[in-house]
């Protein structure tokens, strides 16, 4: 009927619901355990090495408090282990649609291109929020309970030479917050920020599928550039680079360097809002490519 | 069989996925390259400079006169320390610098590739092509064309090497063309040695990279063959990289197990700055290292074995 607006149907939400059941396969929840796992390693091992000798990075013993854990798991996400999670999201669930041959099944329950590529995209951001959130909680239980299991103690201090025993110097005082804690407003922000840059990950990888119609192919076009042109940072094009804008968005500390975060460079002077615009104009224009290479006639046939 | 190579292997080097992959490697190649020059170079020119200066470190005219003979004494001691330090920065400015050589590129290249960053995208290029023709459907017609799939598979094993026998030319020459045309006057290192020499170790090390490269790809099409699925084919790929990689410096058995022996087969040494960081061969052994590779290959030859009895049985409803 004429002038009536069309009321969404169920079935569209299902639709939507049912992208992120497609990505429960073993490949996407192995790498997705595998990302919160080796997380938490890093952040137990620097807890204990750095507990045993009385002195803690304060960017670790800050993750007691789960505003900065959930801030230290956004990091995460948004460097190397969120691209490469990012990677595998992308080509299991486009690059397999693209490769088996089973987009062009798609189009014909849904023609419009966009609603499935916005589909795919947001499922993926779901899945990476989940992820991010999943990683902070679990980061603070695990430095809750080293806190309590191995509390940062200072070590005795052996014997003097002359025979008389050295005094004993007061225990540290273990402040539960440090200066360095995030308030929930920061970790908000920072999670913010990590899904600006998963949308970048994700348009950047669902170009390559577009492109090469092959899950490794999505791989390796969606993670291989960012990561050979890594380096890159060195020179003094690095202001020009996607690398940068991530560190300049995020505002990521040096001293957590490949401790929260594994990235190659944080910023002395951080422009977070330089950043966020470059990766947003990035992001927007990957997606737009994205959306143009699937509704391609290419995009339909199956890869050679 | 020959027909089969010769399509795969045509098909892997005109495939976008194999060129983009090609290109991925050259351009860190030239990044590993740049960086292995520059530092080697770097570090030669700064011991140099402190070997020079070290005579005159004692004439601070803020020095006491005992002071000062203190500090000459001292001086022999300093310089024995630094000449220390120079041996071990020129032995890595002659490693680094065979990839400013024509020949000795190809050495340099070929422990790049069958290192870390090169086996990874071996199993990418294994994953695509293997486990890709199940995931794509494309297997059943190939299958009608060669029903062994034996044959087929080593056919693809053998399209693989020969793709990654290419990228090593490829990406040799343009590491050469970097080195010679911009490495050499902006990095000036020690000489990597006469020519007879740098062929020598040059030829051998691209027949054991060419012997590891086709024991990888050996592996990576028999993991696609097994797991069907692309994905996770190279997961699982990563995760025997990683074991391969971890398990190198177990202790008393690590230069016998794949990890170690390879190292030692294509001679990744204490002094390469830029693969070591992947992979260590931390486990020196005194027995010879083919006796060593002898468990790797019977490996993997159990692994084909398997796979084909598997095959055998596997497709039967």
């Amino acid at each position: 009927m004429a002038g009536t607006r069309r009321r969404p149907a169920r079935g569209e939400w299902t639709a939507w619901a049912g992208e992120l059941r497609a990505l429960w396969t073993a490949p996407v929840w192995g790498a997705a355990a595998a990302v919160v796992l080796l997380a938490l390693a890093l952040a137990v091992r620097l807890w204990m090495s750095g507990a045993s000798y009385g002195v803690l990075d304060p960017s670790v013993s800050a993750l007691t408090s789960l505003p900065s854990a959930l801030r230290a798991a956004a990091w995460q996400f948004a460097t190397l282990l969120g691209l490469v999670l990012t990677g595998v999201v992308v080509a299991t669930g486009l690059g397999q649609t693209l490769e088996g041959g089973t987009w062009s099944a798609l189009r014909l329950f849904e023609n419009r291109v966009g609603v499935l590529w916005a589909r795919k995209a947001g499922a993926a951001l779901a899945l990476s929020l989940a992820g991010q959130i999943v990683t902070g909680v679990l980061l603070w239980l695990a430095t809750s309970a080293l806190a309590r299991l191995w509390p940062v103690r200072p070590r005795a201090v052996a014997p003097g030479f002359a025979g008389g025993a050295a005094p004993t110097p007061p225990p540290l005082p273990v402040d539960p917050l440090p200066v360095e804690s995030a308030t929930w407003g920061q970790a908000a922000g920072a999670i913010a920020a990590a899904l600006l840059v998963q949308l970048l990950f994700v348009s950047l990888a669902a170009l390559a599928a577009a492109l090469l119609r092959s899950v490794i192919g999505t791989l390796a076009l969606g993670i291989g550039p960012l990561l050979v042109t890594a380096p890159l940072v060195l020179l003094p094009a690095a202001p020009f680079l996607p690398h940068r804008w991530i560190a300049d968005l995020l505002n990521l500390p040096p001293e957590a360097q490949y401790q929260l975060y594994l990235w190659n460079q944080a910023p002395p002077d951080p422009a977070p809002l330089t950043g966020g615009l470059a990766l947003a104009a990035a992001a927007a224009v990957a997606a737009t490519a994205a959306w143009a290479g699937l509704r391609s006639e290419r995009s339909l046939r199956p890869v050679d | 069989m020959n027909r089969l190579v010769r399509a795969e292997t045509r098909r892997l080097l005109r495939h976008p996925l194999g060129l983009t992959l090609a290109a991925l490697f050259v351009l860190g190649s030239l990044y590993c390259a740049w960086v292995s020059q520059s530092m080697a170079s770097y570090n030669i020119t700064q011991v140099q400079a402190n070997l020079d200066f070290l005579p005159e470190s004692c004439d601070s005219p803020r020095n006491t006169p005992e002071q000062k003979a203190g500090c000459l004494a001292e001086v022999p001691l300093q310089a024995v320390g630094l000449e220390r330090i120079q041996d071990r920065f020129t032995a890595e400015g002659v490693r680094a610098a065979q990839a400013q050589h024509p020949v000795g590129s190809l050495l340099w290249t070929v422990r790049l590739l069958t290192s870390v960053p090169g086996l990874v995208l071996l199993v990418m290029v294994a994953a695509f092509s293997v486990a890709g023709e199940w995931s794509r459907g494309s297997i059943v017609p190939i299958l009608l064309y060669e029903s062994r799939l034996g044959r087929l598979l080593a056919a693809k094993a053998l399209a693989v090497w020969a793709w990654s026998l290419v990228l090593l030319c490829v990406s040799a020459a343009a590491t050469a063309a970097f080195g010679l045309l911009y490495g050499r006057g902006a990095y000036p290192l020690p000489s990597p040695g006469a020519l007879g020499t740098v062929l020598a170790d040059t030829a051998l090390g691209v027949l054991a990279g060419a012997a590891v490269l086709a024991g990888a790809a050996a592996v990576a099409v028999a993991l696609g063959a097994l797991l069907r699925q692309p994905m996770r084919t190279f997961l699982a790929g990563m995760l025997l990289l990683v074991l391969v990689v971890r398990t190198s410096a177990a202790p008393g058995l690590g230069a016998w197990l794949p990890g170690g022996a390879l190292a030692d087969l294509v001679g990744f040494g204490a002094v390469d700055g830029v693969w070591d960081h992947f992979w260590i061969s931390t486990d020196p052994s005194t027995a010879p290292v083919l006796l060593r590779v002898l468990p790797t290959l019977a490996l993997i030859g159990l692994l084909w074995l398997g796979l084909d009895r598997f095959n055998r049985t596997r497709d039967r409803a």
